[in-house]
């Protein structure tokens, strides 16, 4: 926040901006582009259950709640999407907006009933969601398609692109994590951000601080719905293909890995451990059944060794680096150090 | 008008009367001190007033309008500020964002206009002053674990400050400070009450009350057993009872 910042800022943001859609566009050609079409559509899938991940990012890294319901918001998104294109042949665009309108609605309703309960009950008032939802998706034909699932949503297209192929989809879904990932940060940084962090780690010297712990939490729930409804729609367009398999507690499961792998504390860090807890299985394929044997024993020194994920590794390195370089912090003023 | 009525206020845990009661006025600008033994219901009281606990009986006012109804986040919009008997911070967070966290409250925007507005940087010169007077030199973006408990007594009531709040509620600000650290406590809460800031001070520490608090309320048992200026409370044979057990 040093003088002239606006601009400052604004060129560095435009900077890093370049540098990563840069970076993301060689990916897609050197990489992307000579993967198997299986493989790069589980590179997908990870940037798409980003969205979710995200959203558990808001909850758990910045609010200090656990919400297990992030799959179930996703597969209602995905199949209201799925519904109004296939069914009621709408527009595409209408059937995703509708999708992430009803998980919206949906986080607002179980948010408005649940967030009063402490951290414990809400984490498992939200789980119960996730066993309704799988059990909905799966008997509901008129709406899902039952066992069948739902099939024959429209293919994406955008300024003049139609995105028929997994491969062409990569560099769309990187840009819009990217622009997730800013939007994180710019959300941590806001009053609404630190009233979260306030709520998460002491509820008392929030209320004193003029926080509305329980409307603060809702609201961090309802928009992480925004994000998993985002992702819903996405998945649905996608794949064309949904199925009620694709949204069960399982998936929650590693929804929880990925955010813990990359770091609970760290939007980027969550983007990798998407991708690795997505993509590792099967690079690993030749461990055969001993994989989830190993898959556990690896969460379990995880947990022991890195309780904040690979993003909090690499900062205490960092941390430890720059203080061997620069010694120690020298106290000014607020004002010159901000 | 008095910033802070207190009338009647009391609460029961169970059988145990905590606060019977008490009632007393603060005018804007004034230290007012609230003494008594262990467990007599000091912080009780300071917690009654900040709507951490609702009262069973009587009601508060905050310049003139009845919050005995109202939470304690609202209160605190209202500008009712406080600080803990163990200092209360975000214990993940930079120095920064936890004093940001102060501003905010004085600024009150919603999240959309936080989200698409920018802070301008005009406190950072209010904190400089605050941190001036109380004699600290923190870095903006240290996280707040690197600071030590005397350092965190003093910005506590650094980021009440910066709420710009008309009633301050300080609980305990000596404990654990040595002499030149309470004398810069003392130096915040007067620069305050010469803004018009209305204080209310629970402290063990007789000379400093003595010193600082233009009149005090005493409190034993969960009942107020003497208000009145200094010398009044300090010739108060009930008050020279309850502290020496005669």
């Amino acid at each position: 926040m040093e003088n002239g910042t606006k601009r400052s800022r604004f060129l560095r943001l435009l900077l890093v901006s370049a540098v990563v859609i840069a970076g993301i566009l060689l990916v897609d050609k050197f990489f992307i582009q000579n993967l198997k079409n299986s493989r790069v559509n589980l590179i997908n899938v990870a940037l798409i259950y980003y969205f979710s991940v995200a959203g558990m990012y808001l909850m758990l890294g910045l609010g200090g709640c656990m919400s297990m319901c992030s799959i179930a918001v996703m597969g209602l998104s995905a199949f209201v999407c799925g519904f109004t294109n296939t069914k009621l042949g709408w527009p595409l665009f209408p059937a995703m907006l509708c999708g992430i309108l009803s998980s919206v609605i949906l986080c607002a309703v179980v948010g408005s009933l649940l967030m009063k309960l402490d951290g414990r009950a809400f984490m498992f008032g939200t789980m119960a969601l996730v066993y309704i939802g799988t059990s909905v998706f799966q008997n509901f034909s008129a709406f899902t398609g039952g066992p069948n699932g739902t099939s024959g949503i429209s293919k994406l297209t955008l300024f003049g692109k139609t995105f028929s192929t997994f491969k062409s989809w990569f560099v769309l879904l990187a840009i819009a994590c990217y622009l997730l990932i800013l939007l994180l940060h710019r959300i941590k940084n806001t009053s609404f951000g630190r009233s979260l962090m306030a709520a998460r780690d002491d509820e008392t010297a929030a209320y004193s601080l003029g926080v509305n712990v329980y409307r603060t939490k809702l609201l961090a729930f309802i928009i992480s719905g925004v994000f998993s409804g985002i992702g819903g729609a996405l998945y649905a367009v996608h794949n064309g293909t949904i199925s009620a398999s694709l949204f069960s507690f399982t998936t929650q499961q590693s929804f929880i890995i990925m955010l813990m792998l990359g770091g609970v504390m760290s939007p980027v860090g969550a983007l990798f451990g998407s991708i690795l807890v997505n993509y590792l299985p099967e690079i690993a394929r030749s461990a055969g059944t001993y994989l989830n044997m190993l898959y556990g024993a690896l969460i379990v020194l995880l947990m022991i060794f890195m309780p904040m994920g690979l993003a909090g590794l690499l900062k205490n390195q960092y941390q430890k680096l720059r203080k061997l370089l620069t010694g120690k912090r020298k106290k000014t003023t607020a004002k010159e150090s901000a | 008008m008095a910033c802070l009525q207190v009338e009647d206020i009391s609460i029961s845990f169970g059988g145990l009367k905590a606060v019977q009661d008490v009632s007393f006025a603060l005018e804007p600008g004034e230290i007012m001190g609230l003494i008594g033994p262990n467990g007599a219901g000091k912080t009780t009281t300071l917690n009654l007033i900040s709507g951490l606990y609702a009262c069973d009986t009587g009601r508060v006012l905050l310049n003139g309008k009845d919050v005995t109804d109202k939470k304690a986040y609202e209160r605190a919009r209202m500008g009712l500020g406080r600080t803990f008997q163990t200092p209360r911070f975000l214990s993940r967070s930079t120095v920064g964002e936890n004093m940001k966290l102060g501003t905010d409250l004085a600024d009150q925007m919603g999240f959309l206009k936080s989200f698409f507005g920018k802070k301008g940087n005009d406190f950072l010169d209010e904190v400089d002053q605050y941190l001036e007077i109380a004699d600290l030199t923190v870095n903006w973006k240290d996280d707040i674990s690197s600071l030590s408990y005397g350092q965190l007594k003093r910005l506590e009531i650094v980021r009440a400050l910066l709420s710009h709040p008309k009633v301050l509620l300080v609980d305990e600000p000596a404990a654990g400070l040595n002499a030149k650290e309470l004398e810069k406590s003392v130096a915040l809460m007067r620069h305050a009450a010469e803004k018009g800031v209305g204080i209310v001070l629970i402290e063990h520490k007789m000379d400093m009350i003595m010193n600082v608090c233009d009149h005090i309320v005493v409190l034993n048992f969960g009942k107020m057993i003497a208000h009145g200026t200094p010398e009044e409370v300090q010739s108060n044979e009930a008050v020279i009872e309850a502290y020496l057990g005669r």
